[in-house]
């Protein structure tokens, strides 16, 4: 979606310039949440302050979420018909692979060195093994990385 | 009304932690949703992403909005969107009144460094996780196969595998 987002608010309405994009992107990149949703309230701000937010947010999130609500309103009353069970069976596969695979992608930047490797180890056994909240796991990694200056 | 509360709690923790984008966030709603709150079942939760993924637009608030919605209603809706995205949204205002240089310091890059790999293990584990009510057959193991081998070496958009493995289930009678 960012690319998208760069043709129709820099080229095409040239509401921000390019460097302005760019350093709303680097600035989101350094924080947590999505990274659409950042960038639509960067944008929204720098032309209209808060309103500008509030109103970008509402038009970047509310499409896709009523259309998902709408969808599962209708999924959950043909749950029960045979051919609808199937498709959940063949579709829930899916989910898996996209999971492992958003995994695969992120792996070649994030594992690095025998440090993040070890990072990324103890991670996944703290999760296996505790029941320590993965908020923390999260918070423990960023911390890792200042004290070990990676 | 404390339904509401303990999804803006729930997703606020999500937000304030949710680093790489909209889909790693959702090992951490899934931990909450599922593990932490029982608000929802693992197989269900897992078709609402499934659904979600078919349909264009952020990943992450479109859950939100369903499970706020599913669990507490409109109210819900908004609360647990809100919990999503008003940390990131906060900081980077202020961030960008006060034109903060955050990108190029050696802090906020070793931070960031130092949390990809949680986030890998992350969503390695989830996907470790919906896998026990996801691939309960052969052909299940191989649908969940061809797609992960299909995304990693093509550009086929993710939507179409959500329909071609709802095509696959309703030919194969699973």
């Amino acid at each position: 979606m960012v690319p998208l987002l760069k043709a129709e608010v820099v080229e095409r309405r040239k509401w921000i310039d390019i460097d302005d994009f760019m350093d709303a992107l680097a600035i989101g990149n350094a924080l947590p949440g999505p990274i659409i949703t950042k960038m639509a309230s960067a944008i929204g701000y720098r032309k209209a302050g808060w309103p500008g937010v509030i109103v970008s947010l509402i038009g970047i999130i509310m499409p896709s979420a009523i259309a998902l609500l709408i969808l599962m309103g209708f999924v959950s009353l043909v749950k029960d018909n045979p051919l609808v069970t199937s498709m959940l069976r063949g579709l829930r596969p899916v989910v898996v692979a996209m999971l492992a695979y958003a995994s695969w992608d992120m792996a070649p930047n994030a594992l690095k060195n025998p440090t993040t490797w070890g990072i990324c180890i103890v991670s996944m056994a703290l999760m296996l093994f505790t029941p320590i909240h993965p908020a923390l796991i999260i918070v423990a990694g960023a911390a890792a990385g200042i004290l070990l200056k990676l | 009304m404390s339904a509401v509360l303990a999804l803006f709690w729930s997703f606020l923790k999500i937000g304030c932690v949710g680093y790489g984008g909209g889909p790693s966030m959702v090992p951490l709603i899934k931990e909450e949703v599922v593990n932490i709150q029982q608000w929802m079942t693992v197989t269900d939760f897992v078709d609402v992403l499934a659904i979600g993924n078919a349909l264009p637009g952020p990943i992450a608030t479109k859950l939100s909005v369903f499970i706020g919605y599913d669990v507490a209603g409109p109210l819900g809706s908004i609360a647990a969107l809100a919990g999503t995205v008003l940390p990131s949204v906060i900081v980077l205002v202020l961030l960008l009144r006060f034109v903060a240089k955050v990108s190029g310091n050696p802090k906020v890059t070793s931070m960031l460094k130092g949390l990809r790999p949680v986030v890998v293990a992350l969503l390695t584990y989830a996907a470790y996780d919906m896998s026990f009510g996801s691939l309960t057959g052969i052909l299940t193991w191989i649908i969940g196969g061809v797609t992960l081998l299909l995304m990693i070496f093509t550009k086929i958009h993710p939507a179409l595998f959500v329909v071609a493995g709802a095509i696959a289930g309703a030919l194969l009678q699973l």
